[in-house]
């Protein structure tokens, strides 16, 4: 039996309609300047994602591409055009977004965080996604 | 190959698909209001509002763009043309005016019948330059319409729609043209102008108010009891956020939607100040005090709605999030989103 060489398409409406794979990450990691940021990849692209900041001290910075402009290999950041949202301490929020990477930076400088990032993942590849570097509302 | 072919407003899949993030953070003065457009139909919106504060708070509301007309200082004035050919011996202006004055003229008449302002809560009418009487106002820094309805035998002032001066008039004369501010070097009122229609008829008290809640476009009003006769109507329009005229009005010219009488710039006085600006007008104004979401301190909202944009109302110098959940569908597939529930 051959190998099955197909895999569904971003615009595939079943893939976003059926329950998503759990994705499950976080950090607790100390950034030492304000808008230090680190990168979160996913192995498929999301169906929505849950950003809960468990520190009851300071907001973290989400963003869909990193802080600074020629970061991570993108030409554009997404602190030019103030495009990332704040997770108040203690809370959470959730997104329904598709999407490959995000982005958490600190909003003060020696922060130690404290968040977690549950994803529902699609069985869409990441692949699929197109690049968000430029793009109006994300680094641009 | 070019693609040539974009996703309908109704295409259910696109809003069945995740959407592309769309994201900012705001950090609005006290007292802004600004409009913000996305690239695509959104999905769904998400707010959040991060400041502490007592009373602190951001409006959202989905109302269209709309400009009106920001006229800041004391000596400029837009003037009809050819409006004096009309002969009108009676006649009623209606239109949207914003700020708390402490005088100035908002309206005048070459025959000299106009609109003073005389402090926050009256206004004056003044036939052939003799100041008539006045009339009380309840002025919040909001929106609010005043009309004048001038006939052969009664002036009467308006507000809101609630007439709030009468006066017996002894003679009838030719308007002439309509001075925005006012010609003749004395202090014009300072603020914001919007949706201005005239009539060749003095409306009366049913009519005025049929005016008041008509106002705001030019479709509504051609379905008013007299719309026959309707004689202007400027609406401010400048496509300062979206294109919704094919002759935008600028600094200098304001044009007439119903016929050519057109407005058109004066510096008056010996300085000239800059020309007349375009802020977001009437229609968002009602749309923020009437039909907004109000985010206090610490709060926020998920809204599952499709709009090509938003606009946002700050009270204090605050911080807050938006982010939106963008459809493959372009903003120009959206129609203007108008009426019950949004802006009236």
């Amino acid at each position: 039996m051959s190998s099955n060489i197909y895999s569904v398409g971003l615009n595939h409406v079943g893939a976003y309609q059926v329950s998503g794979v759990p994705f499950i990450t976080g950090s607790t990691a100390t950034l030492v300047n304000t808008h230090d940021d680190l990168r979160f990849q996913f192995p498929s692209v999301t169906k929505s994602i849950t950003f809960k900041n468990n520190d009851n001290s300071h907001p973290v910075n989400v963003h869909f591409a990193p802080w600074s402009p020629g970061d991570y290999n993108y030409t554009h950041g997404a602190s030019t055009n103030s495009n990332y949202i704040e997770v108040d301490p203690g809370h959470n929020v959730t997104l329904q977004v598709k999407c490959r990477e995000v982005f958490i930076s600190s909003t003060t400088n020696s922060q130690t965080l404290d968040f977690e990032i549950i994803a529902e993942l699609t069985n869409i590849p990441a692949a699929r996604m197109f690049s968000l570097d430029g793009v109006e509302g994300v680094a641009q | 190959m070019t693609f040539r072919y974009s996703v309908g407003l109704q295409n259910v899949g696109s809003y069945q698909v995740s959407g592309r993030p769309w994201c900012k953070h705001f950090e609005p003065s006290a007292g802004d209001i600004e409009y913000v457009s996305f690239p695509n139909v959104t999905e769904s919106l998400w707010a959040h509002f991060q400041e502490n504060g007592t009373g602190h708070q951001i409006q959202l509301c989905f109302a269209e763009p709309k400009t009106g007309m920001d006229m800041p200082n004391d000596q400029e004035y837009f003037e009809t043309s050819n409006l004096s050919s009309k002969n009108l011996s009676e006649w009623t202006v209606g239109f949207w005016v914003k700020g708390v004055p402490s005088g100035g003229r908002l309206i005048e008449f070459t025959d000299k019948t106009s609109v003073v302002v005389a402090n926050a809560t009256s206004l004056r009418v003044a036939v052939e330059n003799a100041v008539v009487g006045t009339g009380a106002i309840s002025n919040s820094d909001d929106w609010n319409f005043v009309t004048l309805s001038v006939g052969a035998s009664n002036t009467s002032l308006y507000w809101n729609g609630q007439n709030i001066f009468n006066y017996a008039v002894t003679k009838t004369v030719n308007a002439g043209e309509l001075f925005i501010g006012t010609y003749r070097n004395t202090v014009n009122f300072n603020g914001l102008y919007d949706d201005m229609s005239l009539f060749s008829v003095a409306l009366n008290d049913d009519e005025v108010y049929e005016m008041y809640q008509k106002s705001n476009r030019l479709l509504s009003l051609q379905t008013h009891s007299r719309a026959a006769e309707l004689v202007s109507f400027w609406d401010f329009e400048s496509n300062l956020y979206k294109n919704y005229v094919s002759n935008p009005d600028d600094g200098r010219n304001v044009y007439d939607r119903v016929s050519d009488h057109n407005l058109s710039w004066n510096a008056g006085g010996s300085t000239a100040p800059a020309d007349a600006t375009y802020v977001l007008g009437s229609l968002s104004g009602k749309a923020l005090r009437n039909h907004s979401i109000s985010l206090s301190s610490h709060t926020e909202i998920h809204l599952p709605f499709k709009t090509a944009g938003i606009i946002y109302s700050s009270s204090h110098n605050d911080e807050f999030s938006l982010f939106a959940s963008l459809t493959s569908i372009p903003v120009s597939r959206m129609y203007e989103l108008t009426g019950p529930g949004i802006d009236e």
